[in-house]
Order: C-alpha cells, then sequence, then structure tokens
C-alpha cells in the first residue's frame, strides 16, 4: 500500500464490510424465499397459497397515490419555487421547515391521525382507497421536497432568458423549467414508488389485513409489505418462512425493477442529475 | 385538473356505501379463521366485500360501539368504558385452548400452577430451579389488551403480578416463533393443536392433546360484537363467521355443552 | 385556462390553493394530536407523571423516561455504527471508483434504501438476536439488537447523503490540493471532508429524523419491555414502539389514548426541532 492511501483503506474496509452484510441479507433471503416462488404462487387469487391480489394491490395502492402526489408535490414546488422564490421570506421559510417536519413524521403518526378523520368522521371503510389517502399524506411531502430540489436546480439564467422573450411565468416554468428538471424527478418518482411499496405500519391500520374475492376501492387492500408482517406475526402455515422471504424476493425484484425502470426512462428524458447552479 | 374533483368527491364520502363494505376489526388471534371465512362469505354473498383490520381486542370493541366498524372481535369481555353503554349483540366464535409452552431445551415438560406462578412473576430464574437444565427463565408475554394474557393472568396466575422482566411479543405467532428461537423461554400459545418446535407443558397433571380442543381448561373465546341497530348483512356475517364448519382447522373449537 | 398564457392569476391560485392544502394537513396533523393530549395536558402536575420512570398505564401512571432513554440509546448505537460505514461507501465511492461506474454505485444504494423495513425486521430474529444471545447472554430481544437493526436501515441512507455531500466539493479544489503535492489521503481530510462538513452535519440530521420514526423493525427485535433499561443488552422499548404496542391497549376513543397521542406529539415536536438544528448547524454560513 502506497503511503498516503490509509484513509481510503479504511474507508474502502468500512465499505466492503457495509456491503457484506446487505448481500447476507439479500442472499438469505433470496436462498429461503425463491424456492417457494412459482407461476401459480405469483398470479393465482385463491387467498391463502399466493400472492396475486397482494401484487395487484401494491401496485395499485402505490400507482394511484403517485398520479394524486405528483402533480400536488409540484404544484407546491411551482408555488414556493417559481412564484414565491425568496428564501428569504418568511413565509417560503416556514413552509420548508413544515415539510421537513412533515417529511420525517413516524408513518404510525400519519396512520393514527388519518384513520381518525377519514374512518372516525368521514365514514370510510377501512379499505384501498383509506390506504392511498395515507399513502399519499406520507408521500406529499417526499414529493414536494423532490420538486423543489428539482426547480432549484434548473439555473436562473433559463428562467430569465425565457422571460426576456417574453414568455409569462407559466409558460417558462412550463416549457422551460420543468422540461430541464424531467430528469430528475422521473427518477425520484421511481425512489417515491420504492418508499411507498415498503410501507407496513401505517397500511396495517388503515388498509386492512387480507384480500378480497372482488377486488374494489372500497374493499380491503393488503399489501406485499403488510402480507410479509401478516404471514411473520400471525400467519399459521407450515412453511410460512419460506412464504414470508418469497414475498419479500417479489417485493424486492418489484422495487428494484421499478427503480430501473424509472432511472431509464429519467436517462432518456435528459439525465437524473439536476441541472448545477455553479458554472465552472 | 380532474383528480381535484375527484378528491373532492372522496372527501364528501357521500356516494360511499358502507353496507355493501363490511369491516370486520379487532382481536387478532383468529385472523388466519377470519380471513378464510370472510373470502367464504364474499363468495356465498356476492356483493358483499369484507375487509378485516388488526388493532386488538378493545380496539374492536371501541370501534364497534363508534359505528366505526361492522363487526369487533374481541377476547375480552366488553366494559362500558370501551362502549359507552351501546347495545351490542354478540356471538362466540369458538374457544381457542390456550397453551403453555417453553423452549424444547428447558428440559421440563410439566408445571404445576404454582410453578407457572413462581415462573411468571419473576421469583424462579434458573430452569434448574424447577427440575431442568440449568438455563436463565425467558418470560415472554403479550400486550395488555391481549385476551390470552387476561386469560393467564386469571385462570393461573392469580393476583399475583407479572414479572416485569418479561418480554413483550406483538402477537401470536410472534409469540411462538420466539418461543421457538430463545433458549429458556417459557410463552404461551393460542393454538388447537400440539405446536411444533417447542415444549408443550402439561399444566398439574393434564396434558393436552390436539383432540381435546373442547375440554381443555384453559381457553380464550374470540366473540363477534356488533350494534342492534345494524342492517341485516352485518348479523348475517357474524352468525356466518360463528357457524363455519372448517373452524377446528384453525384451532376455534366449538364450546362444550 | 380562459386567460390565456399571459394570464398569471390562474396557475398562482392553483399553486396558491395547493400549498394552502398542504399547509392544512400539517396543521389538522398537529390538531389531531394536540387534541387528543389535551385530557393529558389539563390534568395537574402532568409532567410529575411523565417524568417520572414508571409505565403502568392501567394505574395512570404515564412514566415516559424508559422509553425517552430507550429512544436516545437505540438511535446513538445506530448512528454510532451506520455513520462510519455510510462514510466509508461515500469515500469509496466518491473517491476510488471509476467515474463510469458510480451511478450503478449510487443507483444499487438508492435500491437499497428502499429495502422495506419488515425485511430487516425478519432478518434482525433470524441472524441479530440469536448473535447477541450467544455473545451476552439473556434474551437477545435488546435495545442493541434494535440498535444493530436500525443502523443497517441507515446505511444506504448515509451513504447516499455522504456521497452527494463529498461530490459537491467542487473538483478544481481538489485538483488544486493535488497539484500543491498533497497525499490523497491529506486532500480528503484537509480539503473534501472540512467543504462537505456542513452537508454532512445535514445528512446526520436527517438520518437522526429517519432513527426515530422507524417502528417495524425495531419493534420486532427490541423485545418491548417497559421497564428503565437495564443495559444495551436489556430488552426496552422507543417512543414509537410503544405506541404500537399500546395502541391495542387505548384504541383511539379510549381515556388513556392521550398518552399515545403525547408520545407521538413528542416525536413531532423532536422532528421540527431537527429540522431547525439541521438549518442552523448544516448549511454554509
Amino acid at each position: 500500500m502506497r503511503r498516503g492511501w490509509r484513509a481510503h483503506s479504511i474507508a474502502l474496509v468500512l465499505a466492503l464490510l457495509g456491503m457484506g452484510v446487505f448481500l447476507a441479507i439479500v442472499a438469505s433471503l433470496i436462498q429461503e424465499g425463491l424456492p417457494a416462488i412459482s407461476w401459480r404462487f405469483l398470479t393465482g387469487w385463491s387467498t391463502s397459497e399466493s400472492i396475486g391480489p397482494e401484487l395487484l394491490n401494491t401496485l395499485v395502492m402505490v400507482g394511484m397515490t403517485l398520479i394524486v402526489t405528483i402533480p400536488l408535490g409540484l404544484m407546491t414546488a411551482i408555488y414556493q419555487e417559481e412564484y414565491h422564490y425568496n428564501p428569504a421570506k418568511k413565509r417560503v421559510a416556514t413552509l420548508s421547515r413544515v415539510r421537513a417536519t412533515l417529511l420525517s413524521a413516524p408513518t404510525i403518526v400519519v396512520a393514527l391521525v388519518v384513520y381518525r378523520i377519514a374512518v372516525g368522521w368521514w365514514h370510510w371503510p377501512v379499505s384501498v382507497l383509506t390506504g392511498v389517502l395515507t399513502l399519499s399524506v406520507i408521500n406529499w411531502p417526499f414529493l414536494a421536497t423532490l420538486s423543489a430540489q428539482a426547480l432549484r436546480g434548473v439555473p436562473d439564467s433559463y428562467r430569465q432568458a425565457s422571460l426576456a422573450l417574453g414568455a409569462s411565468r407559466l409558460q417558462t416554468t412550463r416549457g422551460v423549467v420543468l422540461p430541464a428538471a424531467l430528469g430528475f424527478l422521473v427518477e425520484g418518482w421511481g425512489l417515491a414508488f420504492a418508499r411507498l411499496a415498503g410501507e407496513s405500519a401505517a397500511l396495517i391500520v388503515t388498509a386492512g389485513v387480507n384480500v378480497s374475492r372482488h377486488w374494489s376501492l372500497f374493499g380491503p387492500g393488503e399489501t406485499l409489505a403488510v402480507h410479509i408482517w401478516y404471514i411473520r406475526t400471525e400467519g399459521v402455515s407450515l412453511n410460512r418462512g419460506a412464504e414470508a422471504a418469497a414475498t419479500g424476493v417479489v417485493l424486492m425484484a418489484l422495487i428494484a425493477v421499478v427503480v430501473w425502470a424509472f432511472g431509464r426512462l429519467s436517462r432518456l428524458l435528459g439525465g437524473a442529475q439536476p441541472p448545477s447552479q455553479e458554472v465552472r | 385538473m380532474g383528480w381535484v374533483l375527484a378528491l373532492f368527491c372522496w372527501c364528501s364520502g357521500a356516494w360511499l356505501t358502507p353496507s355493501r363494505h363490511l369491516t370486520v376489526a379487532g382481536a387478532t388471534g383468529s385472523l388466519a379463521y377470519l380471513r378464510r371465512a370472510a373470502a367464504d362469505f364474499e363468495k356465498t354473498y356476492p356483493p358483499n366485500t369484507v375487509a378485516l383490520s388488526g388493532g386488538g381486542s378493545i380496539a374492536g370493541l371501541v370501534e364497534v360501539s363508534l359505528g366505526r366498524v361492522d363487526i369487533g372481535i374481541s377476547d375480552v369481555a366488553p366494559q362500558r368504558q370501551w362502549t359507552r353503554g351501546v347495545d351490542l349483540s354478540s356471538l362466540a366464535l369458538g374457544r381457542i385452548p390456550l397453551l403453555i409452552i417453553a423452549h424444547p431445551g428447558v428440559g421440563v415438560s410439566s408445571l404445576s400452577t404454582a410453578t407457572i406462578r413462581a415462573l411468571y412473576s419473576g421469583q424462579v430464574t434458573s430452569w434448574a430451579q424447577v427440575g431442568g437444565r440449568p438455563d436463565p427463565v425467558v418470560v415472554m408475554t403479550r400486550p395488555l389488551s391481549s385476551g390470552a394474557r387476561q386469560v393467564l393472568q386469571a385462570k393461573l396466575l392469580g393476583d399475583r403480578p407479572m414479572s416485569p422482566d418479561a418480554v413483550v411479543v406483538l402477537s401470536n405467532g410472534a409469540m411462538l416463533a420466539a418461543v421457538q428461537e430463545t433458549p429458556g423461554a417459557i410463552g404461551f400459545v393460542e393454538s388447537g393443536i400440539v405446536p411444533s418446535r417447542v415444549a408443550l407443558m402439561a399444566v398439574g397433571v393434564t396434558q393436552f392433546h390436539s383432540q381435546d380442543g373442547a375440554t381443555w381448561p384453559y381457553a380464550v373465546t374470540p366473540t363477534a360484537y356488533w350494534k342492534k341497530s345494524s342492517s341485516v348483512w352485518v348479523r348475517l356475517l357474524a352468525e356466518f363467521l360463528a357457524t363455519r364448519p372448517y373452524r377446528r382447522a384453525f384451532g376455534l373449537y366449538p364450546r362444550a355443552s | 385556462m380562459k386567460g390565456g398564457w399571459n394570464d398569471e392569476r390562474m396557475p398562482r391560485y392553483v399553486t396558491r390553493g395547493a400549498t394552502l392544502l398542504f399547509g392544512l394537513m400539517a396543521l389538522s396533523l398537529m390538531a389531531v394530536l394536540v387534541v387528543g393530549a389535551w385530557p393529558l395536558l389539563r390534568e395537574p402536575r402532568p409532567l410529575t407523571n411523565l417524568m417520572s420512570p414508571l409505565w403502568s398505564p392501567l394505574t395512570h401512571r404515564f412514566g415516559l423516561v424508559p422509553f425517552v432513554a430507550g429512544t436516545i440509546a437505540v438511535t446513538v448505537m445506530a448512528l454510532g455504527l451506520a455513520i462510519p460505514v455510510g462514510l466509508g461507501t461515500a469515500i469509496t465511492l466518491a473517491r476510488l471508483m471509476p467515474q463510469t461506474l458510480q451511478p450503478a454505485g449510487v443507483k444499487l444504494l438508492t435500491v437499497l434504501t428502499a429495502v422495506p423495513s419488515v425485511i430487516f425486521g425478519w432478518w434482525g430474529l433470524l441472524v441479530v438476536v440469536p448473535w447477541i444471545r450467544g455473545q451476552v447472554g439473556g434474551p437477545g430481544f435488546s435495545l442493541l439488537a434494535a440498535g444493530v437493526v436500525l443502523s443497517l436501515m441507515l446505511m444506504p441512507t448515509f451513504s447516499l447523503l455522504y456521497y452527494q455531500a463529498l461530490r459537491a466539493v467542487p473538483s478544481r479544489y481538489q485538483e488544486a490540493s493535488d497539484a500543491l503535492g498533497a497525499s490523497p489521503d491529506q486532500t480528503l481530510i484537509g480539503v473534501v471532508l472540512p467543504c462537505a462538513f456542513p452537508a454532512l452535519v445535514q445528512g446526520l440530521f436527517v438520518g437522526v429524523a429517519r432513527a426515530l420514526g422507524e417502528t417495524m423493525a425495531v419493534q420486532m427485535v427490541i423485545g418491548g419491555q417497559t421497564l428503565m433499561p437495564k443495559g444495551l443488552a436489556a430488552p426496552g422499548a422507543t417512543l414509537t414502539t410503544q405506541i404500537l404496542t399500546d395502541v391495542t391497549v387505548f384504541p383511539q376513543g379510549t381515556r388513556g389514548h392521550a398518552v399515545l397521542d403525547l408520545m407521538a406529539l413528542l416525536l413531532m415536536v423532536a422532528m421540527y426541532l431537527l429540522v431547525r438544528a439541521a438549518e442552523r448547524w448544516g448549511t454554509r454560513s
């Protein structure tokens, strides 16, 4: 080892250690779960031996949450970054703080409050829909933060050029700022999907722990992550360890595929790095 | 802007028809059975959907009294502070035997009531003191709201408080797994069959066998509660849940007459 | 939009409406918690009750000290394990890996940050709990197990945050340092880390917030004991896990639920303080 690399080699050892542990986790998950995965396990609709409905619920609930929160997150970010851009202003600072606090709110707390409001006051059933509402409350601060980051990454010179050409704020935002930020945004949406697909504590309370024969928005919506929790804590079947691990493998694969796909899409749209403010 | 409209529609909640979407909440001990029976109910009475939610026995009683869910499942008897005097009908789903189990390595296979008390109150700290191997005793229990814990307290521990050193596990399945995996552990599970990979304790001289679920003296009784004023479908569902022939496969025995 | 592209009112109203809705959501979240916790705060001398180490909810003794202690112990342990590994990974990725491989590494870390917490809990029960039982005895369910599991969950987060922090240091600083004859270590310790320091601190606060909020994985391995923890290898509880455990004893609508709302409120206040702290110490002056 050449002199002057000691700190780097310590870092390398630590990194390898961390990677090793994660490799062990994923390997033991796959080793235990892979043999239990079959086509029937993935697509069957019988409630006990297959996870078809849970897979559908995960996709639908997370998809609907994204459809609702992507525009909402963008709108709060546009208001803050495009229409009120002045970080020194008190209102903007407060908004950022509220956003950051909500972003780190424990999801179990969010779920208890949503349950009280939606199920208690509005009389919604424990259902896919209530689950989507919960996920939306969890995800809005995340996407608002992400969108604000994306917009902030677009150099002001873009806006100045567009405005100087006579475009309105709206035209500038739509035609110049958003396209420039799109790559970063799309990548972030993939992350949001992953974050939501793994949520369990909040959904046990609000979306239920079973699936219905007749899928409906107002029917129960157990997701894959909740199913893992259910098998581990309440399941009675003999090979529940393998079943939980198999569900875990499916969930991880789903997350990996979606993150990869959004990453690809993001690259097609111009790359994930927010265009830097710093001009060298 | 369609989604904004949709959002407002949701918030109003006006076009939801709760009678067709029945919600069952409460004790999680019989969740596996309820999942099966709920699917069966949906098949038999097609337009209905049944959602199951956890929360525990007390939550089941509170939620059903507040009208947030249609049926509450509870292992514990309703108290006025939970139901607020709301008139509830009830129907027992059956009784689930409550078994005392220990890690297979403890070297003991029967315990007297007094010994169970001594173990659970934390007086006995080594299995050697009760004739087993010299493993330290690890007491496992469930949250205060658990019906199984209340049965144990009432029928076996009496007025002796539970050891404050006890490890609290959230659910029946987690309890079984924890006792299987922890040397020296003692715990209790709701189960209709002899559980695998644990030492099943005889209480005094009575040994549990898989065929005496109906007569075993310690049992949890999950019961369905619903408001007297609820729709006919709710009552139908409760009766359906209390009468399925395959209940025994999930450890639910009809009450001994 | 009837006003055409030059009408600024419509988009301004719409985005302001969304922002107000967002504020309303935050406000109602806090309001519901405050209203829920109010009965407890209104009692005579609530602090004496809450600051005691005795948790006996059925007799109305709501001492939160064991959970606060558990939360702090688990968080500190998790950070102590996760930060060195996270920083090491970040340095490896940013300074030892070739430019072309870095995006792949980032993608891998990103996927790892999204591993669901139930999977960590599952692995914790499978490996960490038996390991601690074997090393130090006792039941294995312990604050230490929770700290280890939580640190695993935080590692990818710290790696990513710190990687971004290191990458944000302008490369001309590093080139200048190299050109002056500094060794790679000297460049790292003398230039890169000091420049990235505010961002590293900010990452620390983000990590603390994540650690405080995690429920599921921690609950599965911590043991749920409500006494003052006797040591790191003894079972204990944190604020979030105790909310999850006792929400079954005090569901909404019962008298004791106030204390759970208060615990949630406490967590939210802690989150807000962390945000302020990150603002104060985590930005370049």
